[in-house]
């Protein structure tokens, strides 16, 4: 029986490390290639609006490529890397293509990269719209062209067929941009022919490499194993297990349903899986369906929607405490107020003011709202310029600190400001403006693939 | 009357997408999670009560391979929009802690356990 061995790194998210000995470790068990994602789409739409990453700094990430590319090149392994510096877009693929491209040349090391990039044309986008190619995922709204023309940028999550043609092409290393976590994994194993089922289980149960294995502390690398209708996973560090329970519970992990995962080219369908253990460390699955459909990819954008200001506050006095409400609705009025005098449109400006202690975290949804010996109050308003949010934020401030209620005994300030200046501009701010899926005819049709040798 | 919370090993919740957050319930030991499963404790009818929704919007899943309960919710803004309190959606799992179920103690889940 034929079998396809791989590595899985965790994920690159923060950038907080890939363990040297953990990969080392991996890589002696011969993989056919080492996959890491680099992105997510959790940290909210700043990274894809704004072209920045949630890497904890350039230095750290320069940090882990050194890891997986020496380690990689010395091994003569394929190294896969999805969803480039968290978003994925053009900016983020070029940024990592740059960290490579020093690490590569500091370490003297030469290779044949290709970089896949993901960031669409609005033109494009706007024509398949017409066409009617377009359709919301989950809770959005159908797209408009204006929807597309306010992105910053729009991603397409591409599936594995433009993977595994870089790999095709001869790439050492593939930088990727948006790409789903399975593609990493399921490229070279549809590549050589493995069946869709196993395959896409295998990159579903490793895509965020050492989290299914225990105990859970630190990061760590996984081995995955597939045959033609099963695989096998199992930790890199000879100090780790894992058993079926934590495999199968990987399954919940950020997921809608755990038992159907929807890919671009279809449906994975785990309803019959059974999960065994072989020995401590591994385990192995059998039971994994693929149900093909239409091919999508799933599109991502973000816009710009003014820019940030915050402030927070801490009351401690029982009687402002009583009447927080108050404070709350004399800052919101205050903010309201200052906003028509200054000229700014009202429906540009969203502002929110959360009163932590009592139902700062869930809002409506607090079971027990009820306030504590203080409170925090937290002020967020997002204007058309950066003058105007902090123009309504001061005026929300002031508001709480002097602000009237019955009973008011507080008449030189009715709560704590921690920060010197009270109040923060926090930058711009963006929302996700595209979350949808695209029918596409051909799977490399909104990719475009760069290749060069590196050194 | 045990709560939930003092029954299951993870109780958390996260982002599903942008428009979901999901809650996971997971047990350690099979016998519980049976025992919990069985008393019905835990339903679509019984998170939508917890969180003012309607059981239409609430998927629910019992996922035994895991030993485990999903609950999937549409959330109240899309992730990290203006307004959004929980960026990750990581603190959304609460009213589900003290969710009574009938006729299981913690005790008898130690015991399992050992």
């Amino acid at each position: 029986m034929s079998e396809l061995r791989c590595v899985a790194a965790n994920g690159l998210i923060h950038a907080d490390g890939v363990p040297p000995a953990s990969l080392a470790a991996g890589l002696e068990r011969d993989p056919a290639f080492v996959g890491v994602d680099a992105g997510s789409i959790d940290g909210g739409p700043h990274y894809l609006g704004s072209g920045e990453n949630m890497h904890a700094s350039r230095a750290a990430a320069k940090g882990v490529y050194r890891t997986l590319l020496t380690h990689t090149r010395e091994a003569d392994v394929p190294l896969i890397v999805g969803s480039a510096a968290t978003a994925g877009a053009d900016a983020h693929v070029e940024w990592t293509r740059e960290v490579v491209r020093e690490v590569a040349a500091e370490e003297g090391i030469a290779f044949d990269l290709a970089v896949i990039y993901a960031e669409q044309d609005p033109d494009d986008l706007a024509a398949k719209r017409r066409a009617g190619a377009i359709e919301p995922l989950g809770a959005s709204d159908p797209l408009s062209e204006g929807d597309l023309r306010e992105s910053e940028r729009v991603v397409a999550m591409m599936g594995p067929e433009p993977i595994a043609g870089a790999l095709d092409g001869g790439a050492d290393v593939v930088i990727a941009g948006r790409c789903s976590d399975v593609s990493i994994f399921t490229a070279p194993a549809l590549r050589a022919g493995f069946p869709e089922g196993p395959a896409t289980h295998l990159a579903k149960t490793i895509e965020c490499g050492g989290l299914i294995a225990l105990p859970r502390t630190g990061a760590d690398c996984v081995v995955g194993t597939l045959a033609d209708d099963a695989f096998r996973v199992a930790p890199a560090a000879a100090g780790k297990r894992t058993d079926p329970t934590t495999v199968a519970s990987h399954l919940l992990y950020e997921t809608a349903d755990p038992y159907a995962f929807e890919e671009p080219r279809g449906t994975l369908d785990t309803r019959d899986c059974e999960y065994r253990a072989v020995d401590d460390r591994t385990v192995e699955v059998t039971g994994s369906r693929f149900h093909p459909a239409e091919y999508t990819v799933k599109l991502e954008g973000a816009r710009r929607v003014g820019h940030r200001a915050v402030t927070v506050a801490g009351i401690r006095d029982p009687g402002a405490l009583a009447e927080v409400d108050r404070l709350v609705d004399v800052a919101r009025a205050a903010i309201d107020g200052r906003a028509e005098d200054a000229g700014i449109d009202p429906g540009a400006v969203r502002a929110s003011v959360r009163v932590y202690g009592r139902d700062g975290v869930m809002g409506g949804r607090e079971p027990a709202p009820d306030p504590g010996h203080e409170a925090g109050v937290f002020v967020e308003v997002v204007a058309p310029t950066r003058e105007g949010a902090d123009d309504l934020v001061a005026a929300a401030r002031r508001e709480l600190l002097h602000g009237d209620f019955p009973g008011r005994t507080t008449t030189a300030g009715n709560a704590a400001f921690p920060l010197s200046p009270t109040d923060l501009p926090a930058g711009e701010a963006y929302e996700f403006s595209v979350w949808h899926s695209m029918a596409v005819d051909d799977p490399l049709e909104p990719f475009e693939v760069g290749t060069e040798a590196v050194g | 009357m045990t709560a939930l919370g003092e029954l299951a090993a993870v109780v958390r919740s996260k982002n599903a997408g942008i428009h979901y957050v999901t809650v996971d319930v997971v047990f350690e030991d099979p016998r519980t999670y049976r025992r919990v499963r069985e008393s019905g404790a835990l339903s679509a009818a019984v998170v939508a009560e917890r969180y003012g929704l309607a059981e239409g919007e609430v998927r629910f899943f019992e996922y035994d391979p895991g030993l485990a309960f999903k609950a999937t919710l549409p959330r109240e803004a899309p992730a990290g929009s203006p307004g959004d309190a929980d960026v990750y959606g990581a603190q959304q799992h609460a009213p589900l802690l003290d969710v009574d179920v009938p006729g299981v103690e913690p005790d008898d889940a130690q015991a399992d356990k050992g």
